[in-house]
């Protein structure tokens, strides 16, 4: 009889034992385990922003057959290549509306060719290799991958550098654009004190000249930061493609990033 | 017999524990999901010494990028905005600067600064579209008492801004190191090394920064990093007009 317990408290044991090990290795391993759909929703129903995540939408998770990378990674010359031929051959005609003041309406007809690369491994390892060695240079980006990786669906990504390498483009091309309205700025103010405008004697016809070049100015400007604008929304679009999902809060993060070319003429 | 079930007993306790903590980080895990961490506008702020009795206050900052490399400024606030900077930079390199902030410290938090603010709003938001984008900012932020001073904030931002544009358009132009320097300096940019030149403008949007964000602070009581950096990612056009002529 005490046999028969003894060997019962030994399976008990046993089993106990197992689910012990089980849980201990799932708790362990948690963090890369509890990203669920309802646990993302309601963060983002607490910071007040976009409220349904469709992660399995995202896509890393679509079945994408297998290709070779398309480059050599260990090469330079590869890698500029594949650069260079990412576009696709198809173009698509893009139509913006931009609409300033209250009666100003701007229609503006594009042309663009997507990247034939985006979304495959091979851009993956492409834009990681790229950042990682624009990070040597300036260690300041890494605030993009920590902002990123803020974001469960994307710090969990096998596509979380090509996000990163993304918003560091977009954030040179942007401040590159804001460095041009600063420079239209400048240009304004020497046309002001120019022969153009100084050496006109008649006081109406100087004054409708100023109006005339500050209103061209203003114009200008608005357009710049209507792409400025637009350079953001593509790519909190492109984000949410790879990540499922992407909240304003931290996107607008993203967008504040400054690194060291930020100063750079 | 007995050390068997006092072994069961262990075992479940320790299950029971393991369970617990799992539950409990899977809770707590969203809610951790610290959001002020990494922030890109960060300023690391080294010392900070209590007003004097005529109001002044001293700090020492630099900006989360170079805070590691030894560069700092020590500005000193006076009452009536005026901001005295110190540029420590490499090489000895030692700067003066006396800038006065463009919004007087008296009209914060009064109605008639609202008023005015609100009034500057509608005028230029035609030409300015960052002023809506602020507006909507700040109202997501859900700020406490956000709308009693609502068009006040969005002016101390849209200054802020303004001051970081004015001076990335100082680096451009190469005049970055004669901005509120006293006349017995004499420095040019180009005499300077690219590295000081850098670190000096971003000491400098450190005091921006910095001092923007005290007086945001005082308006609302507090104001978190999260809604500040939405609110730095936002770019300007041009400079806020004086208040005075509303």
């Amino acid at each position: 009889m005490e046999l028969l317990n003894f060997i019962q408290m030994k399976k008990t044991s046993a089993v106990i034992g197992f689910f012990v090990i089980v849980i201990m290795v799932l708790h362990f391993t948690k963090p890369r385990m509890i990203v669920l759909d309802q646990q993302v929703s309601e963060v983002l129903k607490d910071s007040g922003y976009i409220t349904q995540v469709k992660r399995f939408d995202a896509l890393q998770n679509r079945a994408e057959p297998h290709k070779s990378l398309g480059f050599d990674p260990t090469s330079r010359d590869s890698l500029d290549k594949y650069w260079e031929d990412r576009f696709d051959t198809n173009v698509t005609l893009v139509t913006n509306i931009f609409k300033s003041g209250t009666n100003s309406t701007r229609v503006q007809i594009t042309s663009s060719r997507k990247n034939r690369h985006w979304g495959t491994d091979g851009w993956e390892l492409y834009s990681k290799i790229k950042f990682q060695n624009d990070r040597e240079n300036d260690p300041s980006q890494s605030q993009i991958l920590d902002i990123l990786s803020e974001y469960p669906a994307a710090r969990d990504s096998s596509r979380l550098f090509t996000g990163a390498y993304a918003v560091r483009f977009v954030l040179w091309t942007i401040h590159n654009d804001a460095g041009k309205s600063i420079s239209a700025e400048i240009e304004l103010e020497e046309k002001m004190k120019s022969p153009w405008i100084v050496d006109v004697s008649d006081l109406e016809q100087r004054k409708m000249l100023i109006q005339m070049e500050t209103e061209m100015y203003q114009e200008q400007s608005l357009r710049r930061w209507q792409e400025i604008n637009k350079e953001k929304e593509e790519l909190w679009a492109r984000l949410k493609e790879l990540y499922g999902d992407f909240p304003k809060d931290l996107f607008q993060r993203l967008m504040a990033v400054e690194y060291r070319e930020v100063f750079w003429p | 017999m007995k050390k068997l079930r006092l072994g069961s007993l262990i075992i479940v306790g320790i299950v029971g524990l393991v369970l617990y903590f799992s539950v409990r980080g899977l809770l707590t895990y969203s809610k951790n999901r610290t959001i002020e961490s990494g922030s890109p506008s960060k300023v690391v702020i080294q010392k900070v010494d209590s007003p004097t009795n005529d109001g002044r206050r001293q700090w020492r900052a630099s900006m989360g990028d170079i805070a590691g490399s030894g560069v700092v400024v020590n500005c000193t606030e006076y009452a009536d905005g005026q901001l005295s900077n110190l540029f420590i930079l490499p090489d000895g390199i030692i700067i003066t600067q006396s800038i006065v902030w463009p919004l007087s410290p008296g009209l914060l938090g009064t109605k008639e600064y609202e008023a005015k603010a609100r009034a500057a709003f509608e005028s230029r938001v035609a030409i300015e579209p960052a002023l809506l984008e602020f507006r909507e900012i700040i109202s997501e932020c859900r700020l406490d008492g956000s709308e009693s001073n609502l068009y006040s904030s969005i002016w101390e931002i849209y200054t802020i801004r303004a001051q970081i544009r004015q001076l990335k358009r100082r680096f451009l132009e190469k005049k970055l190191l004669a901005h509120g320097v006293n006349n017995s300096q004499v420095l040019a940019d180009k005499d300077f090394e690219e590295d000081a030149l850098y670190n000096k403008s971003r000491l400098e949007q450190s005091v921006y920064y910095k001092y923007g964000k005290t007086r945001l602070e005082k308006l609302f009581g507090s104001f978190s990093d999260t809604c500040f950096d939405r609110l730095m990612s936002i770019h300007v056009l041009g400079n806020p007009v004086e208040l005075d002529s509303f």
